[in-house]
This record gives C-alpha cells, sequence and structure tokens, in this order.
C-alpha cells in the first residue's frame, strides 16, 4: 500500500451555513505518526471540519483528502483505516459490552478483540452491561476500546473530552499513550481542554471564527506567544490589536497585551497608540492562559 | 450496485441483522401482540355475525353482497408499517447515530439495503400472522371461495403497510425538510392508491403488479440515505 506523505490534507477549503462563512480558503496537512490537536473556542467549526473529512459534510468549495482519497468519496478499504469517535462519544446504546464487540468485529480485517477488552475489562464491568447504563466516562472506554480493536492506521477523535471529569480524561489519555507507543498511527483530535493537550499532542491547529488558522508545534508556540501586562490608569479604551499585538483581554485595572513579538516591540506599538507603557512586564502562560490569549475569551 | 453474495457481504449482513435484532426485538413483539389481538377481535367479530343472524344470512352479505367482515384489519398494516419505520430509524436519527453504521467500511447502498431487508422481513413476519390469521377465521366460517377474496382484499393492505414503512423511511432518512415532506407526500399517495375502496377481491386482476410501487419504493430509500451520508445529491 503506497503511504501518502500526509494523512489528512486540506486545500482551500471553504465552507458556508447559508450566509454564514465558516471557513474561507483553509489550508493544512497532518503527517503521519504525528498526533495534531484542533483547538477552537466552540461555533469555529471543529465539529463541522471532521464531518467534511469523513465525508459526512460536502464542503462549499476546496478539496480534502485522507490517505489520499477526495474525503467527500472515501471507500471502503480506507474507512477501514480510521478510527472515528464521534462528539459525545456516540455509540449504540441499547447494545451490551459483548453485542457491541460482536457487532463490529466482522467488519475489521484487523480486529483484536484482546485491545477491547483489555481496556474494558478495567472497569469492572461484567459484559451483559447495557451501555445505556453507563456513565458517560464508562462509556468512553467502551467507544474507545472499539476505536482501539480496529487497529486504525488513523484515529480522528472529536471532543474525546465531552462529559469527562479529570480523571477519565486521564484515563482515556493514558491509554491512548500506550496504544500509541505500538505502531506508526496519526491522531487528529479536537478538544475543549486544552491543559489536556500539554503533554499528548505533538503540533496543534488554532482555529478561529472566520477560518483563521495557525500550525504549530506546542513547543514553539508556547517559547514565542507571550502576554504582557499594562495597568489601565484611568484610560478606558483598550489598545487596539494591529499586526504586533494579536490579542487585548481587559481586566479591572489592567490589560493583557498578547503578542508573539518581543517586548520592546510591544511597547513602541503601545506607545504608537498613545498609551504608557513603561511599566509593562511579561507575565507567565499556562497553554490554556495562551489559547485564550490567542483565540480571545467570548 | 453489485450484491454479489461474498464471505464479507454475509458477515455485514448478518452484523445488521444483529444490530437490528437487538434494537426492535421488544417493540416488534409488541407489535406482533397488538396485531394478534387484532386478528383475536377480528375472529369475535365473525363469530358475532353469525350469532346476530342465520348462517345463510350471513353467507348472503359475505360472498354475495362484498361485506367484509375483516374491516378492521384494513388500517392495521400501515400503523404497523409506520411504527416499524419509527422502531427502526429513530433511535439511528437521534443525534445522527447512523453515522455509526455508514462510517463501516461497507458501501453505503449495501448497509441500507441491509436494515430494509431487515425491517421489511420484521414486517413481513407480523403480516403472515395476520393473512394467516384471516385465511383460518375465514376457512373456518366460509368456503374457500371466501377466503381467496379475503386475500386478495388484505394484501393491497398489506402492501400499503409496507410502503407506508418505505415511505415513513424515506422521510426519516432524508436530511433536507422540503424534500422530507415530499417523501412522505409521495409515500402517502402509494398507500392511498393500495387503500382506494374497491370491491373486496378486486385486485386479483393486478396480480404481480400490486408489488410494483414498494418495489420501486426499495431503491427509491438509497436517495436520502446517499443525501445522509454524503449531505449531497450528485
Amino acid at each position: 500500500m503506497v503511504k501518502p506523505k500526509y494523512i489528512i490534507e486540506v486545500n482551500h477549503l471553504t465552507h458556508r451555513f447559508g450566509q454564514r462563512t465558516i471557513y474561507e480558503d483553509l489550508n493544512f496537512s497532518v503527517p503521519s505518526g504525528k498526533i495534531f490537536g484542533l483547538l477552537g473556542k466552540n461555533g469555529v467549526g471543529k465539529t463541522t471540519l471532521i464531518k467534511i473529512l469523513m465525508g459526512f459534510l460536502r464542503p462549499t468549495h476546496g478539496r480534502c483528502t485522507v490517505f489520499g482519497e477526495d474525503s467527500h468519496n472515501l471507500p471502503p478499504a480506507t474507512r477501514a483505516r480510521i478510527g472515528l469517535l464521534f462528539e459525545g462519544h456516540l455509540t449504540y446504546e441499547f447494545m451490551t459490552i459483548a453485542q457491541i464487540e460482536r457487532f463490529y468485529a466482522p467488519h475489521y480485517p484487523k480486529w483484536n478483540r484482546n485491545d477491547y477488552y483489555g481496556l474494558v475489562d478495567r472497569l469492572g464491568l461484567p459484559h451483559n452491561h447495557l451501555i445505556r447504563n453507563m456513565s458517560c466516562g464508562q462509556r468512553s472506554q467502551v467507544v474507545l476500546g472499539l476505536i482501539m480493536a480496529q487497529q486504525p492506521d488513523l484515529l480522528i477523535l472529536d471532543d474525546y473530552s465531552m462529559g469527562l471529569d479529570a480523571g477519565y480524561r486521564r484515563l482515556f489519555l493514558d491509554y491512548m499513550r500506550e496504544y500509541l507507543e505500538n505502531g506508526d498511527r496519526t491522531v487528529f483530535l479536537t478538544s475543549h481542554v486544552i491543559q489536556d493537550m500539554e503533554k499528548f499532542v505533538d503540533e496543534v491547529i488554532f482555529l478561529e471564527s472566520g477560518g483563521r488558522l495557525l500550525t504549530t508545534s506546542l513547543d514553539t508556540f508556547m517559547q514565542t506567544f507571550r502576554c504582557y501586562r499594562l495597568s489601565r490608569n484611568h484610560k478606558s479604551i483598550a489598545p487596539a490589536p494591529d499586526d504586533v499585538i494579536k490579542n487585548i483581554e481587559t481586566h479591572a485595572g489592567y490589560w493583557d497585551v498578547f503578542s508573539f513579538h518581543d517586548i520592546y516591540r510591544v511597547e513602541e506599538k503601545l506607545c504608537r497608540q498613545g498609551f504608557n507603557a513603561s511599566n509593562l512586564k511579561m507575565i507567565n502562560m499556562t497553554l490554556e492562559d495562551a489559547f485564550i490569549g490567542y483565540t480571545g475569551r467570548y | 450496485m453489485r450484491l454479489s453474495v461474498t464471505r464479507e457481504g454475509i458477515d455485514m449482513f448478518r452484523s445488521i441483522l444483529f444490530k437490528e435484532y437487538l434494537k426492535i426485538r421488544l417493540p416488534w413483539l409488541t407489535l406482533l401482540i397488538l396485531n394478534g389481538g387484532l386478528m383475536a377481535y377480528v375472529a369475535i367479530a365473525t363469530r358475532h355475525l353469525f350469532v346476530m343472524d342465520h348462517a345463510e344470512m350471513v353467507w348472503y352479505q359475505v360472498l354475495h353482497l362484498g361485506r367484509i367482515h375483516y374491516s378492521h384489519l384494513k388500517y392495521a398494516p400501515v400503523v404497523t408499517g409506520l411504527l416499524l419505520s419509527c422502531i427502526q430509524y429513530l433511535p439511528e436519527m437521534t443525534s445522527e447515530r447512523l453515522r455509526l453504521t455508514l462510517h463501516l467500511p461497507v458501501s453505503p447502498n449495501r448497509l441500507i439495503i441491509a436494515h430494509i431487508m431487515v425491517g421489511l422481513t420484521a414486517f413481513g413476519l407480523i403480516l403472515f400472522v395476520d393473512l394467516t390469521a384471516l385465511t383460518l377465521i375465514t376457512s373456518w366460517y366460509f368456503p374457500f371461495e371466501a377466503v381467496t377474496t379475503a386475500l386478495w382484499t388484505a394484501l393491497p393492505w398489506a402492501m400499503a403497510g409496507a410502503a407506508a414503512y418505505l415511505g415513513a423511511t424515506l422521510g426519516l432518512l432524508e436530511p433536507n425538510y422540503r424534500l422530507k415532506l415530499f417523501n412522505l407526500a409521495i409515500a402517502a399517495g402509494v398507500v392511498g392508491l393500495y387503500l382506494y375502496p374497491l370491491s373486496p377481491g378486486a385486485y386479483r386482476l393486478l396480480g404481480f403488479k400490486l408489488t410494483v410501487p414498494v418495489l420501486l419504493l426499495i431503491p427509491a430509500v438509497l436517495l436520502p440515505a446517499y443525501r445522509f451520508r454524503y449531505r449531497r445529491v450528485s
């Protein structure tokens, strides 16, 4: 089987719902063997993008390919290589633990039931336990077990953290990390819980409304994106974002100014806008702070 | 669409059959019991005719005047077909769970045909019970001629039920609301054709042609399923 250089390629993707533009000329690619996190606020189109990648939505313009095949026309053999976790750990809740394994198994030639039961048995539930009687966290383990048993080359996880408490999120990522150690698999995931991404993903794609996009490694992002704190004094109008200042967050006594530039450049920009930036100081950030700084609060 | 019988094809069908069995078995059993109850009522009502009147008068009314002693059965297949479609596809359309099945590495057409075959088989089993009961009840009180007339009268009602099942499926799978209404209107028209009041047994003249509208509805379901899967027509 010829292995394409990029597992996922998105070229000039435009998508609209009626008059509302979700993306305009979106471009990115996901190389093999990497863990990619697609991060963005609610409503920027993360799930829409996954629906397009899996052929459940037809893009207005542009082309998306998965394993070199058009995403809207993935042949069954290609779909067999993709483990897809639907938002909300969607599954057939009228089945039991054993029944759902029996339903999926015949469809996947590389199916490994040990991967499924190895994970699900840790829940300590009998195999005749109905999925509808499980908590969200337990259901997430069942869904993850089914995806792992498929032995997919690409895992697409749409908001895996939805409804999970900290313990189950950690469990989910730990299992996933163990699983990914064996084999050259690619992961493309979305999540609202930014701090979980810090130790898990190799690269992040920040998606903003309108489809503005930043693809970077987490290390590079955290090293280059900075927060500077500026006292508000009596000035009530906040500085305006420009080519140097990415975003401003207004607080009671200060502004947080976010930028990819050093303090001198930001200071100069602020002075030009009529602010006294002599007391500007750099603030340490977690990934979540940086994410909020980059995408903005609501 | 190629529907060759391969090992993969059989495994796929067994897997879908298994899922559908788990999903519909209890509601299906309820429908079966309700239909059984209805046929028991038809048996009691038929007996009541002979209690209230002389046997020769009942025979005259049924065999010569065309009185239908099982008229309670007329809308039962339609209601059964509608409910069966809802039982089968509403859980799939809730949160669009059908995407789980349509992501399986199988052609969407094969998957949908497998679902329809399971649904029509489940419907057919219920109708088999109804028509068998009708045959037994009619043959108990009337000559053979009345049995064939009863079956040729009830068969279009059964076809109306199958059309109702397929029509409701058309409506449930279609993602666009305007097309959903359009599909339901078409299906209602087909159901209406089968329920058109004619003299008992009149449809026997049509023979096999009676099934054509229902058979046409089977591939018609593939289009809304395709539109659901890919959200497009072309």
